[in-house]
C-alpha cells in the first residue's frame, strides 16, 4: 500500500466515488476511511497473494480534509470474472486467449485454504490475452476476519461455466494443487505471524483466526475437497 | 416471454462517469437479437489502447457469436427463454461490476422481430444495421467450392501450365483443364480492383498465347459496377478468341 499524491481529485458527475489522479497519471478510487483492521486485512492479502504469485491490483493511501482513505486502483477495460462470460471460453481456441489459467485456480485455492474474508473477486485485466488479478476488495468489503471453511460449491467453482473452463486444464489441476500445498510450509506460517505481531492491539484476534487454517486436519478436508471436484470434472 | 431490450454501455473513465452506448440486446419476441454499433467502437478505438480496445472487441464479438449460434440451435420462438430473459438481465445489471455495463432491462409492448429490433437500433445508437444478404460473398470462393465439387469431376483440377506442356515452365495454376479434349477454363472478377483486374487479365493473355491449339474458357460473374462492365466488354473485344462464360451459365452447362 503505497502513499498516493494527487493531481486532481475529481468529485465525479454522480458526487460519487470520488477518483484521484496521481502523478503517473493512474487512477485511484477512493474506497473507504482507513482503520488499522483495514491495514492489517489489507496487509494479509497482499502477503497471501505475493506468496502465491497471484496477481493483485494495486492499492494506495490517500489522505483527504484530515482523513485517511483506502484507494484501489482501476484500469480502463477491467471486467469481474464472471460465469455469465462463458462465452469467452467455450471453445478451446477461445480459452486460449487467457494468459495463464492456472493462476485463476491458484486464487480460488487461496479462498479455500484460508476461508477469511469471505472469498475475493476475480478480474479479467485487458490486454492481447486475458489476464487474471483478484480485486484488493474482497467478498465481505473488509467487514471482519473470520474463519469460515467453505467449499468449491459455495464458491461457485461448480458452476457449469467454471467446471468447463476448469475441464480444459483438467490434467494438470492436481499437481497445481500440489505446488501450491508445498508453499504452506513453516517458514511461510512464521512470516506471517510476524506481520500480524506487528499490530499489538488485534494481533491475537487475528491471529486466533488465521491460526485455524495451518490446521492438519483442515487442509487435508479441504484437499478431498479438491480432489473430489477434480474428479468430477 | 415479453419482449424487452437492454442498453449495453461501456465505461472509458472513471474519472468522469462517462458510459458510451456500443451494443444493444434485444430479448423475447423472436430473438435474442445482438447489435454492436462499429461507429461506436471506432470512436473506442481513438481513446483507449490498442491491447485494451482488442480485449472488449474480443468480449463483444465472443458474445454476439454466442447469440447467433444460440439462434441457430433454438428457431422455433420460446414460451420463456430461460437464458435471455427479464429477469436474468435484470441480474446481469446488478452483478457486473467491470468495464462493460449492462443497462437495466426496458420491456417492450410489442413482438420483438428482426424489423422492430432496427428500428430500435436507429432510435437509440442512430445506426443503420447492413443486412447481411446483401453483402455479396467472394466470387473465388463460390468458384472455388464449385469447381472443386462433384459438378466438374470430369476436369483435372488446379494443373500448372507447365504440367500440359514440359516446354513451357510457367507456374499459373489453370482451375480446370482437360488435355485430352483441350480445353482450359479460369475464372476471373471484373468487379475488382484495377490493378488486381489487370494482373489477372495479363496471366489470361499470356495464356492464350502460349496454349494456342486449346479452347480456353473464362468464367465470370454478372459486374456490378459500371468499371466492372466497361472492362469487361473491352477484354472480349480484345481477347476475341477466348470464350467468355457467365458463371450462372457455366453452372448449368459445365
Amino acid at each position: 500500500m503505497k502513499d498516493l499524491v494527487p493531481l486532481t481529485i475529481s468529485g465525479s458527475v454522480l458526487g460519487a466515488p470520488t477518483v484521484l489522479l496521481t502523478p503517473d497519471y493512474e487512477k485511484y478510487l477512493l474506497y473507504q476511511p482507513l482503520t488499522e483492521e483495514l491495514i492489517l486485512s489489507n496487509e494479509i492479502l497482499e502477503f497471501l497473494f505475493g506468496h502465491f504469485k497471484v496477481s493483485r491490483l494495486d492499492t494506495g493511501v490517500f489522505s483527504l480534509k484530515g482523513k485517511r482513505y483506502f484507494c484501489n486502483k482501476q484500469i480502463a477495460g477491467i471486467e469481474e470474472f464472471h460465469p455469465w462470460q462463458e462465452f469467452l471460453w467455450d471453445t478451446k481456441r477461445k480459452f486460449n486467449a487467457f494468459l495463464s489459467p492456472k493462476t485463476l485456480f491458484y486464487s480460488f485455492l487461496v479462498d479455500l485454504y484460508f476461508p477469511l474474508f469471505g472469498g475475493n473477486r476475480i478480474c479479467i485485466l485487458p490486454g492481447k490475452k486475458n489476464m487474471f488479478a483478484v480485486h484488493p476488495v474482497p467478498k465481505n468489503n473488509f467487514s471482519e476476519i473470520c474463519f469460515d471453511p467453505t467449499s468449491p460449491t459455495r464458491l461457485g467453482m461448480t458452476n457449469g461455466a467454471l467446471s468447463s473452463f476448469f475441464r480444459y486444464i483438467r490434467k494438470d489441476l492436481n499437481a497445481y494443487t500440489d505446488e501450491f500445498e508445498s508453499l504452506i510450509h513453516e517458514k511461510f506460517q512464521s512470516d506471517l505471524k510476524y506481520r500480524v505481531s506487528l499490530y499489538p492491539e488485534k494481533r491475537n484476534f487475528f491471529w486466533n483466526e488465521i491460526r485455524l487454517c495451518f490446521d492438519p486436519n483442515f487442509q487435508k478436508l479441504i484437499r478431498a475437497e479438491i480432489e473430489n471436484y477434480i474428479l468430477k470434472l | 416471454m415479453e419482449s424487452f431490450y437492454s442498453v449495453i454501455y461501456f465505461k472509458p473513465n472513471p474519472m468522469t462517469d462517462e458510459h458510451l452506448a456500443i451494443g444493444l440486446f434485444g430479448g423475447g419476441g423472436e430473438g435474442p437479437f445482438f447489435f454492436i454499433s462499429e461507429n461506436r467502437l471506432k470512436l473506442l478505438k481513438e481513446i483507449l489502447h490498442p491491447n485494451t480496445f482488442l480485449a472488449v472487441q474480443r468480449h463483444l464479438k465472443t458474445f454476439r457469436q454466442k447469440i447467433e449460434l444460440y439462434n441457430k440451435q433454438y428457431k422455433e420462438p420460446f414460451l420463456f427463454d430461460p437464458h435471455y430473459s427479464v429477469q436474468e438481465f435484470e441480474n446481469l445489471n446488478k452483478i457486473t461490476n467491470g468495464s462493460i455495463k449492462y443497462a437495466m432491462p426496458v420491456i417492450i409492448n410489442d413482438w420483438l422481430d428482426i424489423g422492430l429490433f432496427y428500428k430500435l437500433i436507429q432510435e437509440i445508437l442512430g445506426d443503420k444495421p447492413k443486412d447481411k444478404s446483401t453483402n455479396r460473398k467472394n466470387f473465388y470462393l463460390k468458384w472455388r467450392a464449385y469447381y472443386r465439387s462433384a459438378n466438374c469431376a470430369h476436369y483435372q483440377r488446379d494443373l500448372f501450365l507447365r504440367d500440359l506442356s514440359k516446354e513451357i515452365g510457367m507456374d499459373i495454376r489453370l482451375d480446370l483443364s482437360d488435355p485430352a479434349r483441350k480445353s482450359v477454363v479460369k475464372a476471373m472478377d471484373f468487379d475488382l480492383s484495377p490493378k488486381s483486374v489487370s494482373r489477372k487479365r495479363y496471366e489470361i493473355e499470356l495464356l492464350s498465347n502460349v496454349l494456342k491449339n486449346y479452347k480456353v474458357t473464362i468464367v465470370y460473374p454478372s459486374p456490378l459496377t459500371k468499371s466492372g462492365r466497361e472492362l469487361l466488354q473491352s477484354t472480349k473485344a480484345t481477347l476475341k478468341h477466348l470464350s467468355f462464360v457467365n458463371f450462372r451459365d457455366f453452372k448449368d452447362n459445365p
